[in-house]
């Protein structure tokens, strides 16, 4: 006899009904799987991964602000009122001078 | 998964697994089915840990032999050994000659003969899927297998 015609023939078949409902009376009484130590680490990265990138949304948008307003200061003639102003600070040290 | 989901589950496999562990028990069972269930219910807590490297099922038979030889080693003694126990589950096997022909023929094997040549043979498995349910190479396997099929063949043919 071949082996592959000795397993067939002597392949029990098992009726699962009894085992079934035993086996769902247990995991009724066992308590939910609990979370892998892997998934609370993956949650963790993502979370992190969540708060760099906020974090780095933040610093953007502060560099775009900085820029704005260089750039308002400087078409607004921010630096030509503060040479025009350089005579006037001068003048005050020089009234201040003679004091020491 | 869901509890609906590892329902569907278990009727899927509960019998190979069950086949599977009433063999390696030598017909014994209430032993077979109590490592089955003990099986199936750390597969249910685990079930986060399972990564999808092979299937499902390879998994839960990969848990059930580590259950079995724990169950072994706890008793002290083999198992598959132990045919005091009366078989007599009330939805399980036709115990008759043709089982006691088969399990006469396994006791000519070696415990992992017994193990590849039930899983091939038996269970349909692979090479590979019988690699990863018992922890040994795949050239370990063949070699068990050819082993089993040549004394089961003597065995047989001086039946």
């Amino acid at each position: 006899m071949q082996l592959e015609e000795f397993f067939d023939t002597h392949r029990q078949s098992i009726d699962g009904t009894g085992f079934e409902s035993r086996l769902a009376n247990r995991l009724d009484a066992t308590p939910r799987p609990e979370e892998s130590l892997a998934e609370t680490y993956s949650k963790l990265e993502e979370r992190l991964e969540t708060q760099d990138r906020v974090a780095l949304g933040q610093r953007l948008v502060v560099f775009f602000c900085s820029m704005a307003g260089f750039a308002a200061f400087l078409f607004a003639g921010g630096y030509a009122a503060i040479v025009s102003a350089f005579p006037a600070i001068a003048n005050f040290f020089a009234a201040i001078r003679p004091a020491f | 998964m869901s509890r609906e989901e590892f329902n569907t589950f278990v009727t899927q496999q509960q019998e190979p697994l069950r086949r599977f562990l009433l063999n390696v028990c030598g017909g014994d069972s209430y032993i077979a089915d109590e490592i089955a269930e003990e099986a199936f219910v750390r597969a249910y807590l685990n079930l986060n840990s399972f990564r999808g490297g092979c299937k499902m099922s390879t998994w839960l038979f990969r848990i059930a032999y580590n259950c079995f030889y724990d169950s072994v080693r706890k008793r002290g003694r083999e198992v598959e050994l132990g045919a005091a126990r009366d078989i007599a589950s009330e939805d399980l096997v036709q115990c008759n000659e043709r089982q006691e022909e088969l399990h006469s023929a396994l006791k000519q094997l070696t415990a992992p003969q017994r193990d590849v040549i039930l899983l091939f043979y038996m269970e349909d498995k692979q090479i590979r899927e019988i690699s990863q349910i018992t922890g040994m190479n795949e050239n370990t396997v063949k070699s068990h297998l050819r082993r089993a099929k040549q004394t089961m063949k003597t065995y047989l043919t001086n039946l």
